[in-house]
């Protein structure tokens, strides 16, 4: 449009010009030749249309020579500009020599750059990837030994998103564990934090899927920290309500087999009886000394009063006076302090002023908890102790009750043993490609190298979006440039009816073979999962989008492949997937699966991501309101 | 002396039913700690032998309302919870002795009649 507009204005300019010399150029030659001036006069209107035909004819020719070079040469060339700019992000692709013999020239030239440019990169690679074969040694050692730990391993930046995760994480946390995705959604955001506290202590925990114990360590000089998990299940440990139980039962057959001993001294059951009583003597002697293991770890007593202390601040806004006495001070006391931190919090809610004493009772720690205030006069019902500080002083083994406006809490302890003070730094693990260290704060503002994408796709029943049905979905991760390919998401779906044949000759996808699969019910809160925390990503995504609306899942924003086709090449025709692959250098492998789709377009962004950052576009923000002003971003499904 | 015996499990009732009352002595059983509650309101007792574990209402909360009652009963907590901060917990709580189980009858026996004496 804008070659058609500059053309036809130069053409009018070149007519303009043309005549505007004639004109000019017969005006001063008949200066004073006033007969001659009428005689041409009237020949030219004699011979008007013989002139106007002339005038046509030099248009005519004026336009054939215009031509060429505004529709020919201008056009072109801005092309071939588009096209070398994938050069950048595909060394290996090669302009297509066409148009003015001139331009050939031209793209000739930047072909052989193009190859000399390749070459030197190769040789550059070579020689980083030689480099780097040292340290992918340590790191291949470094991820077979968390992969093999026994333990669920995490680390995390400050915001609590996922550099780095191993299987037994992704088993204890399910598939809402993912690189880049916030642990905070899996876990207590309130025991992270305060678990980091405390990085020599495992808490217990209730994860996605069961009971955990957590512990979490801050990696010493850098911003984040490391998740230890561990499932909450003590192998061969009796459950306390079980051992209870068992006492409980234990004790009464044995008081029976005692009271019918007493019974029947003298008669002929007295040698069965005596046995029974033996044996259940025995027996009571083996169970007395059984003891459910306490689900908390130890704590030094002085260590435990400050924390609950800063506990007690934090979520009441009362500073409380403390005091411990010197014999209690070096106490190791068994307490789940993030769970008895809340539960004291929540006990002195609406105070104004609380103290906190300990005191040692033989092997417990003795805590009182004072708080003026308390609605309990002396001789008053007392209120039952919040939920949470029950359970957490039963996790700990202890105990606790109110008395007037006393709170007291018994907790086991022991005498810490004297260890000699480690010398030496810390022990800290070796991390590696921590990008997300630096999260932004909001996500338009984010630079598109930092953020988590799902590249996804779908294959349907049909195009309609009211009538048709999903039968497959496939997704990955892609985290700035690179390609998670080990965090993908495939399903095929049962759409509960007959597909086209028109359809399937697209993703040869049959009714019979989705017959046996889950329903897209089933499969949606997998897929849910997996797109959390992500900015989704598709190619003509708005289709897509379309069939996901219909079925709850409306997730904002949405880049889209296509719109940055057009963005990046406006002056190019073709913009489908595979020709965008082929001009980025990915292999197309799969296509029309859903998988292979989404994993098309994931490389294919990866590929358009410099070419962005080039064009001026650096954060989500920028190319989200870019895409919007494209005309084609108005098209709905 | 008029002993209440609160327990939920049957196979400690009756045996302890059988020797209390062979030991002569008057007593009321309660499953619950609600039914132990409504018996102390119905008349006074000597002794209360509590369990700590019981449906709804728990042995704790027995101890606490039986203290503010006029006429209270010496309590002897019998339990399974046989932690060190559950028996001191319980003796802050007032009551007179604590015994885990599983307990010996015969060291039962002379802990009631020990608190008997003491009356």
């Amino acid at each position: 449009m804008r070659e058609t507009l500059r053309f036809l204005g130069a053409l009018l300019l070149g007519l303009l010009l043309v005549g505007g010399t004639v004109g000019l150029g017969l005006f001063l030659l008949l200066q004073g030749e006033e007969s001659l001036k009428k005689e041409l006069l009237r020949l030219a209107q004699a011979k008007l249309p013989v002139l106007l035909f002339v005038g046509f004819l030099f248009t005519l020719v004026l336009a054939a020579l215009l031509y060429p070079v505004f529709l020919g040469y201008l056009a072109a060339t801005r092309a071939l500009g588009q096209e070398a700019e994938i050069l950048l992000a595909n060394p290996g692709h090669r302009l297509r020599l066409r148009g003015p013999f001139e331009l050939r020239a031209l793209a000739d030239l930047i072909n052989r750059l193009a190859q000399e440019k390749e070459a030197l990169e190769k040789e550059v690679a070579a020689r980083i990837a030689e480099a780097k074969s040292l340290l992918e040694e340590e790191r291949k050692k470094l991820a077979a030994l968390i992969g093999h730990l026994p333990h669920g391993v995490v680390l995390a930046n400050p915001k609590g998103q996922v550099l780095l995760y191993n299987q037994g994480a992704r088993e204890l946390l399910g598939e809402g564990l993912g690189v880049g995705k916030s642990l905070f959604g899996l876990l207590d955001r309130g025991l992270m934090v305060h678990a980091l506290g405390l990085p020599e202590e495992r808490f217990l925990t209730q994860g996605p899927r069961g009971p955990l114990w957590l512990q979490v360590v801050p990696l010493e000089g850098e911003e984040g920290f490391l998740v230890l998990l561990e499932e909450a299940r003590e192998k061969g440990g009796w459950d306390a309500a079980l051992l209870h139980r068992l006492k409980d039962k234990l004790a009464g057959l044995k008081a029976l087999a005692e009271a019918l001993d007493q019974e029947a001294r003298g008669t002929p059951l007295e040698p069965l009886l005596k046995t029974a009583k033996a044996t259940a003597e025995e027996l009571g002697q083996l169970v007395a000394s059984w003891e459910a293991p306490a689900q908390a770890a130890e704590v030094l007593a002085e260590d435990l009063l400050a924390l609950l202390a800063q506990a007690l601040e934090r979520e009441t806004g009362v500073s409380p006076g403390l005091s411990l006495e010197e014999e209690a001070r070096n106490l190791l006391v068994q307490a789940d302090t993030y769970a008895l931190a809340r539960g004291l919090a929540a006990a002195s809610r609406d105070e104004e002023e609380a103290f906190l004493e300990g005191r040692r009772e033989g092997n417990l720690l003795h805590l009182t908890l004072t708080l003026p205030k308390s609605p309990m006069g002396p001789g008053a019902a007392h209120p039952d102790l919040p939920p949470l500080l029950k359970e957490a002083v039963e996790r700990s083994g202890g105990s606790a009750w109110w008395a007037g406006s006393r709170l007291h809490l018994l907790l086991p302890a022991r005498e810490a043993p004297r260890l000699p003070a480690k010398s030496g730094p810390p022990p800290r693990a070796e991390v590696f490609d921590l990008s997300l260290l630096h999260a932004p704060e909001e996500l338009e503002e984010a630079p598109l190298e930092g953020l988590l994408y799902t590249a996804f796709d779908l294959e349907t029943t049909g195009l309609d979006p009211e009538k048709d049905a999903i039968i497959a979905l496939g997704a990955v991760h892609i985290l700035g440039k690179t390609v998670l390919r080990h965090e993908v998401f495939e399903a095929l779906v049962n759409p509960g009816r007959p597909i086209h044949k028109a359809s399937t000759e697209i993703h040869g996808l049959t009714w019979e073979m989705l017959k046996e699969k889950p329903k897209l019910e089933e499969v949606l809160p997998g897929f849910r999962l997996f797109l959390e925390d992500t900015v989704l990503l598709a190619h003509n995504g708005a289709f897509d989008m379309a069939f996901l609306r219909r079925v709850g899942i409306d997730q904002p924003p949405l880049v889209d492949t296509l719109l940055l086709s057009y963005l990046l090449f406006p002056d190019l025709q073709d913009h489908r997937l595979e020709t965008l692959a082929e001009r980025f250098g990915v292999p197309v492998i799969g296509r029309h699966t859903a998988l292979g789709d989404a994993l098309m377009t994931a490389e294919v962004f990866a590929g358009m991501v410099p070419l962005l950052r080039a064009k001026g576009y650096r954060t989500l923000g920028e190319v989200l309101r870019a895409c919007a002003r494209l005309p084609l971003a108005r098209l709905k499904y | 002396m008029r002993i209440l015996v609160v327990d939920d499990e049957e196979s400690i009732l009756v045996p302890l039913e059988f020797l209390l009352k062979k030991a002569g002595h008057e007593v009321v059983l309660a499953r619950t700690g609600e039914e132990a509650l409504e018996a102390l309101s119905r008349g006074a007792f000597d002794l209360m032998v509590l369990d700590l574990m019981l449906p709804g209402m728990d042995g704790f909360a027995v101890l606490e309302r039986a203290k503010a009652l006029s006429q209270r009963p010496k309590v002897l907590v019998l339990t399974a919870r046989g932690r060190e901060a559950d028996r001191a917990k319980a003796l802050a709580l007032g009551a007179e002795a604590f015994m885990a189980k599983p307990f010996g009858i015969q060291d039962l026996l002379s802990q009631v009649e020990e608190l008997a004496g003491g009356r």
